[in-house]
């Protein structure tokens, strides 16, 4: 081992018994009934790198290969499909190398792993999280801090709580660690707390509106146990008062959902609201002109050689154009092949346009398969905490802002350019702009195919929250588009938007409600939803916003 | 003279096929759909099927007749399956037939199966709470996979609240009931037990994981996931942006393979965890060369995907399905279903994932269950695996009280 690792590990330095490197030797090596010894003794030595050691035996990555203690991440395959591990050092992570400073791999199969039980892994998730609590990366401590205030709680960790309370950078950690250490002093009966302790602690959960504690408050309240009446009192009034925080916090969740639902539908009703909207041609093809968008994404993905591990975020800004681009050019190909026959005939472009659909995901089955992944670019994984308990994904955010800018895109092409002119003029009346001079045809491609591109931005916004299959369109996109162009009245950008979030807003506050036992959830909610809109299509047919006078028949 | 000629040699081409197709041939259905919602999942296992088929007949065939595989598309169409398989069973007249991946198109093609007597071999995990002696299950049954994966959470973890959450249809639903009574069982009260339902194809997964936020919250929580397809990938989005992580509450899915991983982002998901009967990552010889023959398979037969392909369980329990036919064939000597029916009882076997067994007495598998953690390369981590091989329930313990077990339908006419 020294030879092949000098210059790493062993400049001189004997291993001795103790050291990291003997601990981890005796680790794998020993019987199986000394290895929680040894597990105290790494989790005792202080040293950095027993974090990343414990971390591989317990996922059972350690692998002997002959008597050196090895593991990897990637392998590497030869042209027979051979799969050879590059191997890593589990004492300080880094690439092995051979004699010429090359990477060292040997064949997967060649490689024995170390086997873990249940009752080691389970020691070892416990002392992995003291080592955690003085990680220096923020998310990691956090995690730690969090654990330590979930069951089974660890009264060891007592401590380094009460000093992460006061000391720790990030006041995210600072209140978790508060959190924690109240919660363990609270439900740990092993400590002696005293009650006027107690009262105090549960006070103060009250105060920091921890939602975690509202299940020990409860079961303080609910308990006959402690018995003490003013200790009750107080967690009563504890739990009234994060509950009315959770209650806050819910609604203005379902608020954020609401609006970001109604967002995404927007989004997606949009280039509809053009086509179909101002049109009149009832495209169901629409949802696969989104599909396609969404390819056009996978494949500039593929362009900029994007990967989860490799990331090249670009790609994703770049596709933003291209999808509008691939999107407007397939729909002007279908406007001219066959919608442009049909433009007084709705039932049949129904027809015709569904069948276009069938081809075009057919085609895409065919070019791509059924299976193919998009990674979403690492900005636009998580999110941002706006208030205690909220958080917002930045993917939500990006799409809110993108629809936006559509809307005031679509709106700006309609009202202030010549060719919105001219084509509010053939939707007003086509025979009359017609004899104005208004190439009507060319009208209709181009309007066409804006609508399609719009369709496209709105597939390329969806693969960073959702799945792509070439069905996707009519599973997916299809319905929900119609039914918030409908409901928002035919030929009118804002009923668009107030039908779309309404709708959303709709959808996220119906869902959580309970009655008694029964929750709505998205089943019902969808059915509440439905009957909701075909009552109000009932009293008013021409949706939200109807074109009013002269052009109210069209 | 030169007609004459043609003739002759038409009709020795003719008779030389008859001959040849009578003599040295046997027909074996493929009843998967390769279009509609389900061509995601159910083409690879027509691709290994046909990959088994070639293997058997470069080795000489079954009884020393080749495998001329029938293929038919029912398309995700449940009432075209029955049509379909009506078609293979009537007119291609296949000695048995390889097929189906959801519930409710074995339930559509039983009737089919059970009227002319001839076999199914169906390689999905499934609900259970079914027996037809016209059907050999390869795929595991609720308690090969349900509750190995229920109870590793409990013992491994120390979960005590349970969030069930699930695609609506037969196969959440029952799995479900299953792990509810399982774990009501080991003591978990009702009340932290959870069961939610979304549609297929649903989206939007913000108010269920914002509930399941809340109910994590206190610690100890887990996800028991049966969402089926395409909902997965907007379901982990979501989980992992709401700054959820496998930590804070690990999803144990039931309906994740290596297969459907191809098409996810996969980092939402690292860390989180799944039950199966087989993984690619098994180390063995036997599975090495299983996924790389069905690597070069596909790379050479221009699949989608190509050598890039990945096995997963159905694919292994399609591929072993195959061979455990063949055993049972060359066992009874004929391609009688009743003969080979009986010969499939108790029957050993080398899968690519490692021994097992069919049962004695009923219509399902032995098989190993293991628990894989997701990586980042969208394979699985082996973290568990049982003691040897699991006995299958083909009625949960946990439904039916022992001796109001329904006996097995169809089988031989009386």
């Amino acid at each position: 081992m020294c030879f092949i690792n000098a210059g790493y590990v062993c400049h001189g330095t004997a291993v001795t018994e103790n050291s990291v490197e003997g601990l981890l030797e005796n680790l794998v090596k020993s019987a199986k009934s000394e290895r929680p010894a040894v597990i105290q003794l790494l989790a005792k030595s202080g040293d950095k790198r027993v974090g990343r050691i414990f971390e591989l035996f317990r996922l059972g990555s350690l692998n002997l290969l002959g008597e050196e203690i090895v593991y990897y991440d990637e392998t590497e395959e030869d042209e027979d499909f051979n799969e050879f591990a590059l191997l890593l050092d589990p004492i300080n992570g880094e690439p092995m190398l051979d004699g010429e400073n090359r990477r060292r791999k040997v064949l997967v199969d060649d490689l024995e792993e170390v086997s873990v039980t249940r009752s080691e892994r389970i020691l070892i998730r416990g002392a992995e999280v003291l080592l955690r609590l003085s990680d220096k990366d923020t998310e990691n401590r956090l995690a730690a801090v969090k654990r330590c205030g979930q069951p089974p709680r660890n009264v060891t960790a007592l401590p380094f709580l009460k000093e992460m309370a006061v000391s720790d950078p990030d006041e995210v950690v600072r209140y978790t660690a508060r959190e924690s250490m109240l919660l363990t002093q609270f439900s740990e009966d092993g400590l002696g707390v005293e009650l006027k302790d107690k009262i105090r602690i549960a006070t103060e959960l009250g105060r920091l509106k921890s939602l975690r504690a509202l299940a020990i408050l409860e079961e303080a309240v609910e308990g006959n146990s402690s018995g003490s009446e003013e200790l009750k009192t107080i967690c009563s009034e504890a739990i009234a008062h994060i509950h009315s925080h959770q209650t806050r916090v819910n609604r203005i969740s379902y608020m954020v959902q609401g609006i970001s639902l109604g967002s995404v539908l927007v989004l997606m009703a949009l280039g509809l609201a053009v086509t179909f909207g101002l049109m009149g041609v009832i495209n169901m093809a629409h949802g696969e002109l989104m599909t396609i968008g969404a390819y056009t994404t996978y494949e500039m993905q593929r362009l900029f050689h994007h990967t989860a591990e490799t990331p090249s975020d670009w790609y994703y800004l770049a596709a933003l154009p291209a999808s509008f681009i691939v999107a407007a050019a397939f729909g002007w190909i279908i406007e001219i092949l066959v919608v442009r026959h049909l433009y007084r005939k709705p039932l049949e472009s129904l027809l015709a346009t569904w069948g276009v659909g069938l081809i075009l995901i057919q085609l895409v089955r065919v070019r791509y398969g059924d299976n193919i992944g998009i990674s979403t670019p690492d900005w636009a994984r998580g999110g941002v905490t706006v208030a205690q308990d909220i958080i917002i994904p930045y993917a939500r955010i990006y799409i809110l802002v993108l629809c936006s800018a559509c809307v005031g895109l679509v709106y700006f092409v309609m009202n202030r350019t010549l060719i919105g002119l001219k084509v509010r003029a053939v939707v007003q009346n086509r025979d009359m702009a017609n004899s104005l001079g208004v190439n009507t045809h060319r009208v209709d491609r181009y309007t066409f195919a804006f609508g399609s591109g719009i369709a496209g931005i709105a597939g390329y916004a969806w693969t960073i929250i959702g799945g792509v299959t070439p069905d996707m369109g009519q599973q997916v996109f299809i319905v929900d588009s119609f039914l918030v162009v409908v409901t928002g009245g035919v030929g009118e950008i804002l009923g668009v938007v107030c039908s779309g979030m309404g709708i959303g807003l709709l959808t996220k506050f119906v869902e959580p409600i309970e009655i008694g036992s029964f929750t709505f959830g998205p089943v019902w909610a969808k059915v509440v939803l439905l009957i909701v809109i075909v009552t109000f299509v009932q009293f008013k047919p021409a949706g939200l916003f109807a074109p009013k006078g002269r052009n109210s028949d069209v | 003279m030169k007609d004459m000629k043609k003739m002759l040699v038409t009709a020795l081409l003719a008779m030389c096929c008859v001959v040849q197709s009578q003599a040295q041939n046997v027909k074996v259905g493929i009843l998967h759909s390769l279009s509609g919602t389900m061509a995601i999942s159910e083409t690879s296992l027509r691709d290994v099927v046909l990959m088994a088929v070639d293997e058997i007949n470069k080795d000489g065939g079954v009884l020393g007749k080749k495998i001329t595989p029938v293929i038919v598309d029912p398309a995700s169409n449940w009432p075209l399956f029955a049509e379909k398989a009506k078609q293979l069973i009537s007119k291609d007249k296949v000695a048995v037939t390889f097929g189906c991946w959801t519930s409710v198109s074995r339930k559509s093609v039983l009737p089919v199966f059970e009227e002319y007597n001839q076999l199914l071999f169906y390689p999905v995990q499934y609900e259970g709470e079914e027996q037809s002696l016209n059907v050999f299950y390869t795929g595991a049954s609720p308690n090969q996979q349900l509750i190995p994966a229920a109870e590793y959470m409990i013992k491994e973890f120390g979960m005590k609240k349970f969030y069930l959450l699930g695609t609506d249809y037969v196969f959440p639903r029952t799995a479900n009931k299953v792990l509810k009574a399982y774990l009501i069982s080991e003591g978990i009260p009702e009340s932290n037990i959870v069961e939610e339902y979304t549609p297929f194809h649903h989206q939007d997964y913000q108010t269920i994981v914002g509930k399941i936020k809340q109910f994590a919250s206190t610690g100890s929580a887990c996800v028991m996931s049966t969402i089926n397809g395409d909902s997965n990938v907007p379901f982990y989005k979501e989980f992992a942006n709401q700054g959820l992580t496998a930590e804070d509450c690990p999803i144990m899915a039931f309906s994740v393979a290596e297969d459907e991983l191809r098409a996810m982002d996969v980092p939402p998901l690292v860390g989180h965890l799944a039950s199966w009967n087989y993984f690619q990552s098994i180390r063995s010889r036997e599975n090495r060369a299983f996924v790389k023959n069905f690597r070069k398979y596909c790379a050479k037969n221009k699949l989608p995907g190509g050598s890039k392909r990945v096995t997963d369980d159905p694919i292994e329990a399609a591929y072993f399905g195959v061979y455990v036919w063949k055993a049972a064939v060359e066992k009874a000597g004929t391609f009688d279903v009743d003969k080979v029916r009986r010969a499939v009882y108790g029957l050993e076997f080398d899968a690519p994932g490692g021994k097992k067994r069919m049962h004695d007495n009923n219509q399902h598998t032995l098989k190993p269950v293991y628990i894989g953690e997701i990586k980042k390369d969208g394979q699985f981590k082996i973290v568990w695996n049982s003691d040897g091989l699991v006995s299958p329930d083909s009625y949960s313990r946990y439904l039916h009280s022992i001796g109001s077990i329904p006996a097995p339908t169809g089988g031989p006419k009386k």
